[in-house]
């Protein structure tokens, strides 16, 4: 297979069994470029955690290869941050000192990491902020607290699993123009996983749809609404024909998870 | 509630003891059951009396030498225990059993292998302050999120990087609790020790003042004990707590 010279991450066959007979995911292969923003989605227990993780480097695959900027990836690393479904905040810290983590990590210097971590607090959008206890935050806040957490390092691949799925639905949209704010600012290359469609539309260049009983990648679309994106594009007959789309093919994937489960899956 | 009116409450308490304690008084001779003037006197005879600091030094000194052995030891068997499942498992039935045997249960048994004097008493306050600790490490180990594992793996984090920025901060709460607990068994446990076999001593000044009917100086060493063991809770541990496990959610 031919990679393009621009691919951030490459994904190449990667299969996933956790115990060596059910397959969760297989022949995975997916080249996302720099700056690209590609969701994934696919019904509840079809490996979309488990296809992020091994990408994050947290699980390793039966077989296949991950490639950032072509050199093969296998273990966790900065150059792949993580924004974890309940955040993995650490509540012993205040706002500074968790989004300051990584950079400790790297042993940068005490004066250097607060002006770091202050630029990233301000890209979020919460100055002011810096020295409250995480117990006190709300939802929103929190979520901003752990997206600038991974700003610090600057990663060039962002890696979100459902990280907007505990929020209510104001605060939920606030979220996602703040992510399409920060990835235009810092040309990171992001891939979320979602539960929803409406979502995966709205902030994606790709959406890449899984499908349930250990399967490939049942199907992609290309999201081609121009951006920057706003709100009221999501009235558009263009986009309601994307969620269409989308639907669509989550449903053939549903057809299919009814014939593997019939065979003693 | 205020903090002042919480106060107020529980300064209640202290005045109601002591009507308690002159109406069971009153109702006794003062050489067997004594009033509180009559042994607040003996306190003050005491306070004076080189010897009762040492009875006290010599508890304190066990206390601080069993108690920091048991809680480095637990400490270490639990961040073990609690990384190996294997070790988890083999461990267990033996933490249920010395946890089910009062510790002060070991004294005549360390006596006889050790002789009269500090080392006994020592092992029985490790024998007390160990297992409390090394469960709640084991448990505070458990909790330890594996999302948080994984944000410091993320950022690139060494194996000293995750135990000193992740494990040691999460696992706080729990072996605070656990230090707590393991405390004030070990400082009852060693009194107790002390009077049933002991050469020095608080419970030992308590067990001889028995002895010898002096029931105003028996009371004087319960007091101690219980003002000891308050002292160290407010002074030292709950500060302490305070410090390095006041994240934690309430439980
Ligand atoms: N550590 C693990 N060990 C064994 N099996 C696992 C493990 N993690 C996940 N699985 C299994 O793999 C399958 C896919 O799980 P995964 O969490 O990746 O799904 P998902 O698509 O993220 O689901 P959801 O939308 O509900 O989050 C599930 O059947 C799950 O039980
Ligand atoms: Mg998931």
């Amino acid at each position: 297979m031919e990679k393009e010279l621009n691919d951030k991450l490459t994904i190449n066959q990667l299969n996933l069994s956790y115990d060596g007979k059910r397959t969760i995911f297989k022949d995975v292969s997916l080249n996302i470029k720099k700056g690209e923003f590609v969701s994934i989605v696919g019904p509840s227990g079809c490996g979309k955690s488990s296809l992020l993780n091994v990408i994050a480097g947290f699980i390793q695959p039966t077989s296949g290869d991950i490639y950032v900027n072509k050199t093969p990836v296998k273990k966790p690393g900065p150059d792949r941050a993580v924004v974890f479904q309940d955040l993995a905040l650490f509540p012993w810290l205040n706002v500074i000192d968790n989004v300051a983590f990584g950079l400790k990590i790297q042993s940068m210097d005490k004066k250097d990491r607060f002006e770091k971590s202050m630029e990233a607090i301000q890209l979020v959008g919460l100055s002011g902020y810096e020295k409250a206890s995480i117990h006190d935050l709300s939802g929103g806040m929190k979520q901003r607290v752990a997206i600038a957490r991974t700003l610090v390092t600057n990663p060039e691949i962002l890696l979100m699993d459902e990280p907007f799925s505990a929020l209510d639905a104001q605060t939920r949209e606030n979220m996602q123009d703040e992510l399409m704010r920060i990835q235009e600012k810092t040309g990171m290359t992001i891939v979320l996983v979602t539960h929803s469609i409406d979502e995966a539309v709205y902030l994606s260049d790709h959406v890449v749809v899984m499908q349930n009983g250990g399967g490939a990648i049942l199907d992609m679309i290309n999201v081609s609404l121009p951006r920057p994106r706003n709100l009221e594009m999501r009235l558009t007959p263009a986009f309601n024909e994307y969620k269409r789309q989308l639907i669509q093919n989550l449903k053939e994937g549903h057809v299919y998870k009814g014939e593997q489960s019939g065979s003693g899956i | 509630m205020t903090d002042l009116k919480k106060w107020l409450w529980g300064s209640l308490s202290i005045p109601f003891l002591f009507l308690v304690w002159i109406a069971i008084a009153s109702r006794y001779p003062d050489l067997i059951f004594p009033g509180p003037i009559i042994v607040i006197k003996e306190f003050s005879v005491q306070l004076a009396s080189a010897e009762f600091y040492d009875h006290v030094g010599i508890s304190l000194y066990r206390l601080g030498i069993g108690f920091s052995i048991a809680a480095v030891s637990a400490f270490i068997v639990g961040t073990l225990a609690g990384l190996s499942r294997p070790f988890r498992l083999f461990l267990s039935p033996i933490v249920s059993f010395f946890q089910a045997t009062p510790p002060m249960a070991w004294a005549p048994l360390f006596i006889l292998l050790l002789d009269l004097g500090n080392a006994p008493m020592i092992a029985v306050i490790v024998m007390a302050a160990f297992f409390p600790i090394l469960v709640n490490v084991i448990q505070g180990m458990e909790l330890i999120k594996q999302s948080h594992i994984r944000a410091a793996l993320s950022f690139g984090a060494n194996r000293f990087q995750l135990a000193r920025y992740v494990y040691l901060p999460e696992v706080m709460p729990s072996a605070f609790s656990g230090v707590i607990v393991g405390f004030g068994i070990a400082w009852r446990s060693l009194v107790a020790a002390e009077m049933i076999g002991g050469d020095a001593g608080i419970g030992w000044l308590i067990s001889t003042s028995g002895q010898m009917a002096n029931s105003s100086l028996v009371m004087v060493g319960i007091i101690t004990i219980g003002l000891m063991a308050l002292f160290f809770e407010l002074v030292l541990l709950q500060p302490l707590k305070k410090r390095f496990a006041s994240w934690a959610p309430r439980s």
